[in-house]
């Protein structure tokens, strides 16, 4: 049995190893997902805040992701930039992609970011002075400038895309924002049925007694259209509120907000909740800011108290709110609505009662998983610690696990504005049976520390109950290399190993592998069993990860002695599930015999089960 | 031979890795008085000595500080509404109809073409959205006052590292993002050039703001 297959070469194996290590120093390994820093030294020479990032992944190719942050400025001649990934979220460029509008407004002032279901590009954005927002949309290839649409409403714009190919609104934009032009300034959402070309601004919130803030959408698979957002209701100290969070429904693309009542649902009911509006600058001092001003730097918490999401299998409808509650502590709860918006069900508290917690985003996966991202700081210490956090819900929002994406001092953090350090913007989103966020965080592997745009993605499905042991079945070609190549040819390799796993990114493996070699010439072939011990390191966010083998151990050959060798190389590994991957792997291996070292790459594909 | 090249390459992934990046040293440039500052034609536009010129009337209407913006002159005092400006924008424009002569010799050269002539801009109370106020201002199309394109790379040839960098964080009653202004402090303070976050191209002066008691001082007291 003769393969002829192209040969691997060394320097191009050493590459690629150099690659994949390289591409691992933008990011670690953090709690249970891995963080990626969006950008480097490359791509933010000038060292810029990329503060309130937003987040959406293509339904068209959900490995293309699109964030955009403050990350530099439109001009005259200048265009504002799009972050993007094609691999899932591991590696990014930076697409200088929004042009200035033609009423020459600065910007970008606030901004978000979706697809629609053929994964054309949409950006919302509020331009100043004076404010001015307007949808941006992909009329070309991906990665050509945006065209801005109608100019329309003037306050922290929002924006979905309807993806519903069954629902009557497929492709219908939608934008809320805060219109402060009335008397009591109203939660108002404009829609589009031409990609932003034109708007149509609808007033939606109630604003018959309290002003409203902090308007956000989520849109069902059936083409319903909800908005969430509160009525202030007078100030409590210096950084909370009284509030109602109320959600409207539009059953008409809409036209109308009024499917549940012209004045909305309260998600908790008639009684009012406590939530965050810190007076800042310029309401007031910094010291009532998030965070304690005396040991560190405090953020602004105002409009970004509540979030909502649909579950996109059965339509549930779940918004994530804050309530300073009985613990004298802002929270965050999630609440659920099982007949689209008319009644909530208890709301359930996902932070644990001992500090102040607030930023909400929440998002629903395909399977019904349910993930809030949220900010906490812990001032027990010297200085103020923020903490970034991720919890998930696998029965509805019923029960909440949590993990810390990023602790960060912003005091050290020489581009942290103290009273703003991230905004009124974090995103996160969820597509399949994954979740995908991005916030503003501490740099990763960047010489100068300093707030970037922190990109990461976790598994919708529950934890899995296995250890961290695994077994991996495996099996492929190999080639010789080198002088072994003149006389022999590559036959089949097989490989088995048992893997543990320390942490995210690293582990160990004991491998025992099998291959056999063809002879060129009439004579015996040659068989090689090796057990080996390897050290692997996983990088990227996951599903889809690059892993690094390296290690040493024995060949036996036969016919032959057993000798001493090592093995490297490189692979791909893509979770199927809590339990399940499957692996592709390319390894070189070297083993020491009398002259020139018998050298052979192998080839595997397999399957690995943990346990 | 093979465990060799993939030290190697290992190696080379580490450097990449913790490459450490240091910051230039400073050059050792004495520290710019005010005087050379304000005369470095480097620095400002064709019609700053102007501003100069009329410069005193800012000290009588109160103000204690004013940015220089490329194309006008922007009172730091924050108004609620255009309305109580009013007053004090006639008490501006009364103080700016003629320019005073300057003592200082070294200040006096450039000024002394506006020893005759009415300014070159008219006072106005204009909105400022950075944070919603009305302002006392210096405006007139076509003003040059900054030259075009000045770069923070500029300044510091110029003048050499600053005394102090600053960060303010200008908010807003809306959610709109405020906009981070990173002064770089020369003369004690007295001049500040400023750096934009919403700048098109980072690292170019927005503004500059003037210490006014300062300014005045060196007007009327001569060389420090």
């Amino acid at each position: 049995m003769r393969f002829h297959r192209p040969r691997i070469h060394r320097p191009a194996l050493v590459g690629l190893l150099f690659a994949v290590w390289t591409l691992g120093g933008t990011s670690m390994a953090y709690g249970q997902v891995t963080l990626v820093d969006i950008a480097n030294d490359a791509t933010d020479p000038s060292n810029l805040s990329d503060t309130e990032p937003s987040i959406a992944v293509n339904p068209a190719n959900p490995m293309e992701i699109a964030v955009v942050s403050f990350s530099e400025s439109w001009g005259p001649g200048t265009m504002a930039p799009v972050w993007k990934s094609n691999d899932g979220g591991s590696t990014w460029t930076k697409v200088p992609q929004i042009p200035q509008p033609p009423t020459g407004v600065n910007g970008p002032g606030d901004q978000k970011v979706s697809f629609d279901a053929t994964g054309r590009l949409y950006v919302a954005e509020l331009g100043f002075s004076p404010t001015q927002n307007f949808v941006y949309r992909q009329a070309g290839a991906p990665n050509a400038p945006l065209t801005p649409g109608m100019l329309y409403g003037d306050d922290q714009p929002h924006l979905d895309v309807d993806v519903a190919a069954a629902g009557p609104c497929l492709d219908r934009v939608y934008s809320p924002w805060l219109d402060f032009g009335v008397g009591n300034q109203r939660a108002t959402v404009s829609n589009s049925a031409n990609q932003g070309i034109a708007m149509a601004s609808v007033g939606a919130g109630n604003n018959a007694a309290f002003s409203n803030r902090t308007t956000r959408i989520a849109l069902a698979p059936d083409g319903k259209a909800y908005i969430v957002y509160k009525t202030r209701e007078g100030l409590v100290g210096t950084r909370f509120e009284l509030a109602h969070f109320r959600v409207h429904r539009s059953d008409d693309c809409g036209t109308t907000w009024n499917a549940i009542g012209a004045g909305g649902v309260s998600v908790h009911g008639a009684g009012q909740v406590t939530t965050w509006f810190t007076q800042t600058p310029p309401l007031g001092p910094l010291s009532n800011g998030f965070g304690n001003l005396a040991k560190g730097k405090v953020a602004r918490a105002r409009s970004s108290d509540t979030w909502i999401a649909v579950d996109p299998g059965d339509g549930d409808v779940y918004v994530a709110y804050t309530h300073r509650d009985g613990s004298g502590f802002g929270q965050v709860f999630v609440v659920r609505s099982t007949d689209d918006g008319g009644t909530w069900g208890a709301p359930v508290r996902v932070t644990d009662g001992t500090r102040h917690s607030a930023f909400p985003e929440i998002a629903v996966a395909q399977n019904g998983a349910v993930g809030v991202l949220y900010v906490d700081y812990d001032d027990s210490g010297a200085s103020t610690i923020f903490r970034h956090r991720f919890a998930r819900s696998f029965d509805d929002g019923g029960s909440w696990g949590d993990q810390v994406l990023q602790a960060m001092d912003p005091g050290p953090i020489a581009n942290a504005s103290n009273g703003f350090l991230w905004g009124d913007y974090e995103g996160l989103t969820a597509f399949g049976n994954r979740f995908y966020g991005v916030f503003t965080g501490a740099s990763i592997g960047r010489p100068t520390l300093q707030l970037d745009p922190i990109f990461f993605t976790d598994t919708a499905l529950p934890p899995s109950t296995a250890g961290p042991w695994s077994l991996s079945l495996h099996a492929g070609l190999n080639d010789p290399q080198g002088t072994f190549a003149n006389g022999f040819d590559g036959d089949w390799s097989a490989g088995l190993d048992l893997e543990y796993r320390f942490n995210n990114v690293f582990a160990l493996e004991l491998f025992l592998g099998h291959d056999e070699f063809d002879p060129q010439h009439p004579g015996p072939g040659l068989e090689v069993n090796h057990l080996s011990l390897n050290g692997k390191a996983y990088f990227g966010p996951g599903p889809l990860r690059t892993v690094l083998i390296l290690g040493v151990g024995a060949y036996d050959l036969h016919p032959g002695p057993t000798k001493p060798g090592a093995n490297g190389g490189v692979g791909l590994q893509l979770e199927l599930g809590p339990t399940v991957a499957v692996e592709l792997t390319g390894k070189y291996h070297a083993v020491q015999v009398n002259g020139p070292d018998l050298e052979f790459v192998t080839l595997h594909g397999g399957v690995r089960i943990r346990f | 031979m093979m465990r060799s090249k993939v030290l190697v390459g290992i190696a080379g992934a580490a450097c990449a890795l913790f490459a450490c990046v240091s910051p230039a040293a400073p050059q050792g440039q004495a520290k710019a008085s005010l005087e050379r500052i304000l005369t470095d034609g480097a620095l400002w536009g064709k019609d700053f000595p102007a501003v100069l010129a009329y410069f005193r009337g800012w000290e009588q209407v109160g103000e204690t500080a004013v940015a220089v913006f490329p194309d006008r002159v922007v009172g730091v005092t924050p108004y609620d509404a255009a309305k109580p400006a009013k007053p004090r924008a006639e008490d501006l424009a009364d103080a700016t109809k003629q320019a005073a002569p300057t003592p200082n010799p070294a200040l006096r050269p450039m000024l002394e073409r506006y020893q005759q002539t009415a300014p070159p801009f008219r006072v106005s109370v204009i909105p400022f959205p950075e944070d919603g106020s009305e302002r006392l201002a210096w405006t007139a199309p076509g003003l040059e006052l900054l030259p075009p394109g000045l770069s923070l790379e500029t300044v510091q040839e110029r003048l050499g590292p600053p005394d102090e960098v600053t960060r303010q964080v200008v908010q807003s009653e809306k959610d709109r993002r405020p906009i981070v202004l990173t002064g770089y402090s020369y003369a004690g303070g007295a001049v500040v050039f400023m750096e934009s976050d919403v700048a098109p191209r980072p690292g170019s002066v927005d503004r500059v703001v003037l210490d006014v008691a300062a300014v005045v001082a060196a007007l009327e007291e001569g060389p420090r």
